[in-house]
């Protein structure tokens, strides 16, 4: 059974990390001025660079939140008490989700300040060289760490409970961590297929109520399973 | 809020959206003029054009012509 909650646990975290939307929504940005830019290669070589830029900062944060909860497992100071300290963020995130994830109107805009957005996508617009798309890719994941810290402390707590064997766990942490670019490389070959910005932005307007519910649900359900499971017992 | 026309940087930006919306550049620039004068038409003789005047005006002319570049002209400020 404690493997099943663990399990449920990561599928869960891993579920929300690939549904966020920030990180894919600047993407889409960076990726629509650099297809309208320059040659296809640069756009695409832009892109790249930018998911890597997530996929550094999300590794560390995620690496450096692992390591800490292991050198704690080893002194008297029990995970169920960290699993205490998250559990009302998590359920204050439930509600956050549909009720403030999401701007009003039939937009796609997000809870970040509008001169934070405006921001992000002035930062799009000039983007020319590896590095610009790699720091913006790693700028695109901070405003949402407040959502992402507790998933990954939740995740690495289930993970080190998972097994003594490192490889096991080193799979599972590489599963973890690139989770959170699935929505980015959706996108990127939807580009190949010639879906442009107009097709993701109507696909993203569409099912903007169901997302928001759809990750409340999952946070519920998070908060359901430790409650039930890991802070109970 | 009051607005300094820049034709050349709305022309620009418009350039850069039809191209990644998979507009090729011959066809873009034609009807990008023609969305151009179309604008300036529209918003002929107002003292005080607002962004949303000029996006409106825009994005009606577009439609003309490319609902897709029309609706990403129209959204990609509300995307995040």
């Amino acid at each position: 059974m404690s493997v099943l909650t663990s399990l449920g646990i990561l599928i869960l975290s891993m579920l929300i990390m690939a549904f966020l939307q920030l990180s894919p929504g600047i993407f889409t940005l960076i990726s629509h001025y650099a297809f309208g830019k320059f040659s296809k290669n640069k756009a695409s070589d832009l892109s790249i660079f930018f998911i890597f830029g997530v996929e550094i900062i999300n590794a560390i944060i995620f690496l450096a939140i692992y390591l800490i909860i292991c050198a704690l497992a080893v002194t008297p100071f029990k995970t169920t008490y960290l699993e205490i300290i998250l559990f009302p963020i998590l359920v204050a995130l439930i509600f956050f989700f549909p009720l403030f994830y999401f701007r009003k109107g039939k937009t796609t805009s997000l809870f970040i300040s509008r001169g934070l957005a405006k921001m992000y996508d002035e930062k799009a617009k000039t983007v020319k060289s590896r590095s610009d798309a790699f720091i913006l890719g790693v700028t695109s994941v901070l405003p949402e760490l407040f959502i992402t810290i507790p998933l990954y402390c939740v995740s690495a707590i289930e993970i080190m409970k998972l097994g003594e064997n490192p490889i096991s766990r080193a799979v599972l942490v590489i599963f973890f961590v690139l989770s959170s670019i699935l929505p980015h490389l959706i996108i990127h070959s939807l580009r190949h297929f010639h879906y442009n910005l107009a097709d993701i932005l109507r696909f993203r307007i569409n099912n903007k109520t169901f997302l928001k519910i759809f990750l409340g649900i999952l946070f519920l359900l998070l908060s359901i399973l430790i409650i039930t499971f890991r802070i109970s017992l | 809020m009051k607005t300094i026309l820049d034709i050349e940087k709305i022309r620009k930006e418009l350039k850069i959206d039809a191209k990644a919306v998979g507009i090729p550049s011959g066809a873009s620039k034609s009807f990008i003029d023609e969305t151009l004068k179309g604008m300036e038409k529209t918003l002929k003789g107002k003292k005080v054009i607002t962004d949303n005047d000029l996006k409106r005006a825009i994005v009606k002319e577009l439609k003309k012509y490319n609902s897709d570049l029309a609706y990403v002209y129209e959204n990609r400020d509300k995307i995040i």
